[in-house]
């Protein structure tokens, strides 16, 4: 017979085991949400001054680009999620079935998909680039059209 | 089982989706930018018929799970590439997009669904020329894309019922921006054909001079369509024919016959639909509810009057989901069985009782999608369909005559991987 005390201590443990467990799964299954702060970016002598959250709505989802060059950074990017959260109130998830529709009903097209380091390179060699960027990484020589802070 | 021929298909059309991911993207030429983008789904579905039906997603699959065999990997699967050429002369593009899947003769082949030539001569406006999607409902240009939804397949209750995928004529779309509000309005006029197959023989669906409307407005996260199309449409196979030259002919002697007849017109004959629906797309919801109605004027077109809704709750890349639909006939077709007689119009009768099968039913679902990495997505969903009706076979073919009617529910499994680029 196993005494009361020992009985605890294992329930407790294997609670903790459960809850690491349903952590790790949790990690594996999920891409959380980062608390990052974003800001949508294009080059300091860009002729756009500033956007508010429609008009990037409808650059970037809607495909209303009005002659700008649209950047994507790729999903892995804790950026793109914050994006598209605080613009579109979509999760990553969500902005691919949704892209999916507007893509193959020849609605619009997706922004070009290009690793972060690489996006900075396009809006500061082209004024007609614009994208986002994690709010305390953008680089001088380019300027904040939007700031879409972290939403409560 | 599916036939090898069938499998060796969906393995080579497998093979050529991973080739073609290599090309993934827009290649910049001096004769204009090229996009590829493609999707795919590599389904399995069991249906618990008790060998007295086969579960079809479409109406016109003539096969499929529960009685041709037993597990089915060919009705929800599917390849497609799609190329846009945007072409130097920068208000013409050029779109087409090639689907393999299983055809009405459970053979899974490619066919080109969409090829058309787009014309922008304003930045909102633009017109397409050639074979477009068929205007017929809220998700119908994106019906065959499974990776844009969370179910495994389009809601049958909507799309099940349409035999056509495209229109060929011409369309134009116009979007009229208004602050956060986005109006896509489109009109469309057209013609398509295909063939249904079934034990009884091939039946021919012809429609012409389709007349096609459809609103969709956005806003943020919301999504309120409106759209409808009329048509002339004529349905014929062999075995509809004969029932109306029988029926007609016995309308010499019985005059109360030539109303059915009619009804049985080898000739064409006008269908309208209406479509409404919503969309409300908010992390981590999604809600989703569409319905139609529908009015022809020949027996052969079904009156519907169907509906669906699927509510989503997205946690990271999971997103479990519940859908319900319903599939109603809005005519009263049980009291149209005629009683056996006259004389000489027994057999014709007795087709006619014969052929008074609805698609009554409701169908539940529950199931769960899960976003991997790649653009794939893994999906598993359980639906249960209750026959509503004792002349209902639901969106089910092949039925033993026992099926018609079931009481028992019908548990149909899918498990499905999509993948998209």
């Amino acid at each position: 017979m196993s005494s009361p005390l020992r009985s605890t201590t294992s329930s407790s443990r294997a609670a903790r085991a459960t809850r690491r467990c349903l952590a790790a799964l949790a990690c594996l299954l999920c891409t959380t949400a980062q608390a990052l702060d974003v800001a949508v970016v294009v080059r300091k002598d860009s002729p756009v001054k500033q956007l508010s959250a429609d008009e990037v709505y409808a650059i970037f989802i809607q495909d209303r680009r009005q002659g700008l060059v649209t950047y994507d950074v790729p999903d892995s990017d804790p950026a793109r999620e914050s994006f598209y959260l605080r613009v579109a109130g979509k999760t990553l998830t969500m902005m691919r079935g949704m892209r999916a529709r507007l893509v193959f009903s020849g609605q619009a097209r997706p922004p070009k998909q290009l690793p972060r380091d690489e996006v900075i390179q396009r809006l500061l060699a082209d004024p007609n680039a614009i994208a986002y960027l994690p709010l305390n990484e953008v680089p001088p020589g380019l300027r904040i059209v939007l700031p879409l802070p972290d939403i409560p | 089982m599916p036939s090898p021929r069938g499998t060796a298909s969906v393995a080579a059309s497998c093979l050529l989706l991973a080739l073609a991911g290599t090309a993934v993207g827009a290649d910049e030429q001096p004769w204009g930018h090229l996009h590829v983008n493609g999707f795919a789904t590599l389904a399995a579905t069991y249906a618990d018929t008790d060998g007295q039906a086969d579960f079809r997603s479409a109406q016109f699959q003539s096969a499929g799970s529960g009685r041709s065999r037993h597990w089915d990997f060919a009705n929800d699967s599917n390849l497609a590439l799609q190329l846009t050429w945007d072409t130097p002369y920068e208000p013409l593009r050029v779109v087409t997009q090639a689907i393999a899947a299983n055809d009405t003769h459970d053979d899974f082949k490619p066919r080109i669904d969409w090829l058309y030539l787009g014309w922008q001569p304003a930045p909102d406006l633009s017109i397409r020329f050639g074979r477009f999607p068929f205007p017929s409902g809220m998700y119908s240009e994106t019906r065959w894309v499974n990776s844009s939804r969370l179910e495994v397949r389009a809601p049958q209750s909507i799309y099940a019922p349409l035999p056509v995928s495209s229109l060929d004529g011409a369309d134009l779309n116009h979007y009229l921006q208004s602050g956060p509000w986005l109006l896509r309005s489109r009109l469309s006029y057209g013609q398509t054909s295909t063939v249904i197959a079934s034990r009884f023989g091939d039946t021919e669906v012809d429609l012409r001079s389709v007349i096609s409307a459809a609103f969709d407005l956005n806003r943020d996260n919301w999504r309120l369509y409106l759209g409808g199309f009329i048509s002339d449409t004529r349905v014929t196979s062999p075995q509809s024919k004969g029932l109306h030259d029988a029926l007609h002919e016995q309308a010499q002697s019985n005059p109360s016959l030539n109303a059915l007849a009619d009804d049985y017109t080898p000739d064409y004959s006008r269908v309208w639909q209406i479509d409404a629906g919503i969309e409300y797309l908010n992390a981590p919801w999604t809600v989703r509810v569409e319905g139609l109605y529908r009015n022809s004027q020949t027996k052969l077109v079904l009156d519907l009057a169907n509906w669906n809704a699927t509510l989503g709750y997205t946690e990271g890349r999971l997103t479990p989901f519940v859908a319900i639909g319903q599939m109603r006939l809005h005519e009263p077709w049980r009291q149209q069985a005629l009683p056996s007689g006259p004389p000489g119009a027994i057999a014709a009768v007795a087709a006619y009782n014969a052929s008074l099968v609805t698609s009554n039913e409701t169908i539940l679902s529950v199931g769960l999608r899960w976003d991997l990495d790649h653009g794939l997505a893994l999906k598993a969903q359980l639906d249960r369909h209750q026959l509503d009706d004792e002349q209902s076979r639901g969106v089910f073919t092949n039925n033993t005559p026992e099926f018609v009617g079931r009481q028992a529910a019908i548990h149909v499994f899918t498990l499905a991987l999509d993948y998209q680029f």
